[in-house]
C-alpha cells in the first residue's frame, strides 16, 4: 500500500519499458519489407541462385560472404546485392581480386533470405583476401538491419 | 460529380465505422451533401453509430436487386438534412453483390452528392474488393499498433494495385502520454513507415463509447471533446481546408498534482 503510494507519487510506474516504441518500429520495418514483396522463399532462393550463376560466368564471387538485402523507402523496395569479387576469371594473375564491388539492383520487388544459404562454399583463399571480403559483408549486414 | 471516398483499414476494430460516421456528419455540417454507404454487408453497424437503425427500411441489397428505388433506401438524418445513409443488408444471401454493382451504385450516388463515403468491411476479401470498386480516393484508418499498421500497409498496396492513388491516413486512438513515455509509436513513426499523406490524428477518447451508446456522432456534442474537434478538423482537411494539427502533448503532471491524485483516488 505504502509502496504503491510512493510509486504513484514519484511516477515510478511510468516508462517501465522505454524501448517498446523502438522495438515495434524495428519489427514493423522488417515485417513490411517482407510483406511488400510477395515472393515465396523458394522463388527467392531460386532467384539468388540464378543471379549467382550469371555473375559467376564472368567473375569469381565469394559465395560465403555474399549478401542480398532489402530496404524500403517511400514505399519503394530496393534490393541490394553485395557480391564480393574474389577474382576475375581467366586472368587470375592480375591483382584484381583485391577489389570488392558492390552491386546495387534497384526497384526489384523481391526479398532474399540469406540465412538459408545453400550455396556450396568456394575453394579456400588466403587469409588476407578472406578478411577483406568479410569486411564488406559486415557493412552490408549493418545496412540491412537499419 | 461528387467525390467517392472509401474508408478502410484492413484490420477490424480500429475505428473505420466511427470515423465514417463522424467524417460524414462533420462534412454535412460544413454544408456538403453527404451520403454514407455501409459496405459491411452482413455486419451492418453504421446505422447504429448514427442512431438511424429504426428508420432503415431498405438496404443497398434491395437497391441492387431493384426491389426499391435508391431514394426509398436512403435514410435522411433529421438532425442534419445534408446527411443520408444507405444501410447494408444484415442478411447476406439475398443476392450476390459484385464489384460492378457497387461501382454503379456509388457512381450514381456521386451524381447528386458532394461526398460518397463508403464504410469498408474489415479484411481484404470480396467485401473489401466490392467496397473499393468505384472509389477514387481512400482514407486509411489505423492505430499506432503493430498489427494495425501492418494491415494498413497491406491495404495501401492493394489500393494502389487497384489504381486508387489518392490515399490519406487517419491515426486513431493515439495516446500522447504513452508516446511521450516511448511506449507507443508516434504519428511521425507511423507516417515514416506508411509514407502516405496524413489527414487526421484522433486521440483516444472515452466519449467515443458514450456517443456510440447514444447513437450520436461525437461531432454533434455541444461541448466537443478533443476527439470530436479532431474529427471536425479532419473533415475540413478532407474538404481542402488548411487546418493545423491539434497539439495533443500531455500536460506535464507536477509532483503536487500527482500526489493529490494518488491521495484522492481510491485504489
Amino acid at each position: 500500500m505504502l509502496n504503491n503510494w510512493i510509486e504513484r507519487i514519484f511516477g515510478r510506474n511510468e516508462g517501465n519499458n522505454p524501448n517498446s516504441r523502438d522495438r515495434v518500429k524495428q519489427r514493423l520495418q522488417l515485417i513490411l519489407a517482407h510483406d511488400r514483396v510477395a515472393l515465396t522463399p523458394q522463388m527467392l532462393d531460386e532467384m539468388r541462385r540464378e543471379i549467382m550463376a550469371v555473375v559467376s560466368k564472368y567473375v569469381e564471387i565469394d559465395c560465403d560472404s555474399m549478401e542480398i538485402s532489402l530496404e524500403t523507402d517511400q514505399r519503394a523496395t530496393v534490393m541490394i546485392a553485395n557480391l564480393p569479387i574474389r577474382a576475375i576469371k581467366e586472368c587470375e594473375e592480375i591483382n584484381l581480386f583485391e577489389q570488392s564491388e558492390q552491386l546495387e539492383i534497384a526497384n526489384i520487388d523481391s526479398v532474399i533470405d540469406l540465412e538459408q544459404s545453400e550455396i556450396e562454399s568456394q575453394p579456400e583463399k588466403t587469409e588476407e583476401k578472406e578478411s577483406q571480403t568479410l569486411e564488406v559483408s559486415s557493412q552490408t549486414s549493418q545496412r540491412s538491419l537499419q | 460529380m461528387g467525390r467517392i471516398i472509401v474508408i478502410t483499414s484492413g484490420k477490424g476494430g480500429v475505428g473505420k465505422t466511427t470515423s465514417s460516421a463522424n467524417l460524414g456528419m462533420a462534412l454535412a455540417r460544413l454544408g456538403k451533401k453527404v451520403v454514407l454507404v455501409d459496405a459491411d454487408f452482413g455486419l451492418r453497424n453504421l446505422d447504429l453509430l448514427l442512431g438511424l437503425e429504426n428508420r432503415v427500411v431498405y438496404t443497398a441489397a434491395d437497391v441492387i436487386s431493384r426491389e426499391c428505388k435508391i431514394d426509398q433506401a436512403l435514410v435522411k438524418d433529421k438532425r442534419q438534412p445534408n446527411l443520408s445513409l444507405l444501410a447494408a443488408p444484415q442478411t447476406r444471401n439475398k443476392i450476390l453483390i459484385t464489384a460492378n454493382h457497387m461501382k454503379q451504385l456509388v457512381e450514381f450516388l456521386a451524381k447528386s452528392n458532394d461526398y460518397v463515403l463508403v464504410d469498408c468491411p474489415a479484411g481484404i476479401e470480396t467485401g473489401f474488393q466490392n467496397a473499393i470498386a468505384g472509389a477514387k480516393e481512400a482514407v486509411i484508418v489505423t492505430t499506432p499498433e503493430i498489427s494495425a499498421v501492418r494491415d494498413a500497409d497491406r491495404v495501401i498496396g492493394l489500393l494502389e494495385a487497384n489504381r486508387i492513388k489518392d490515399i490519406k491516413l487517419i491515426v486513431n486512438r493515439l495516446r500522447p502520454a504513452m508516446v511521450k513515455n516511448n511506449d507507443m509509436m508516434s504519428v511521425e513513426d507511423v507516417l515514416e513507415i506508411l509514407s502516405v499523406k496524413l489527414v487526421g490524428v484522433i486521440p483516444e477518447d472515452e466519449q467515443v463509447i458514450v456517443s456510440t451508446n447514444k447513437g450520436e456522432p461525437l461531432v454533434l456534442a455541444e461541448n466537443p471533446s478533443q476527439a470530436a474537434i479532431a474529427y471536425d478538423h479532419t473533415a475540413r482537411r478532407l474538404n481542402g481546408e488548411e487546418v493545423e494539427f491539434l497539439d495533443l502533448d500531455p500536460v506535464e503532471q507536477s509532483f503536487l498534482s500527482r500526489m493529490w491524485r494518488s491521495l484522492t483516488s481510491k485504489k
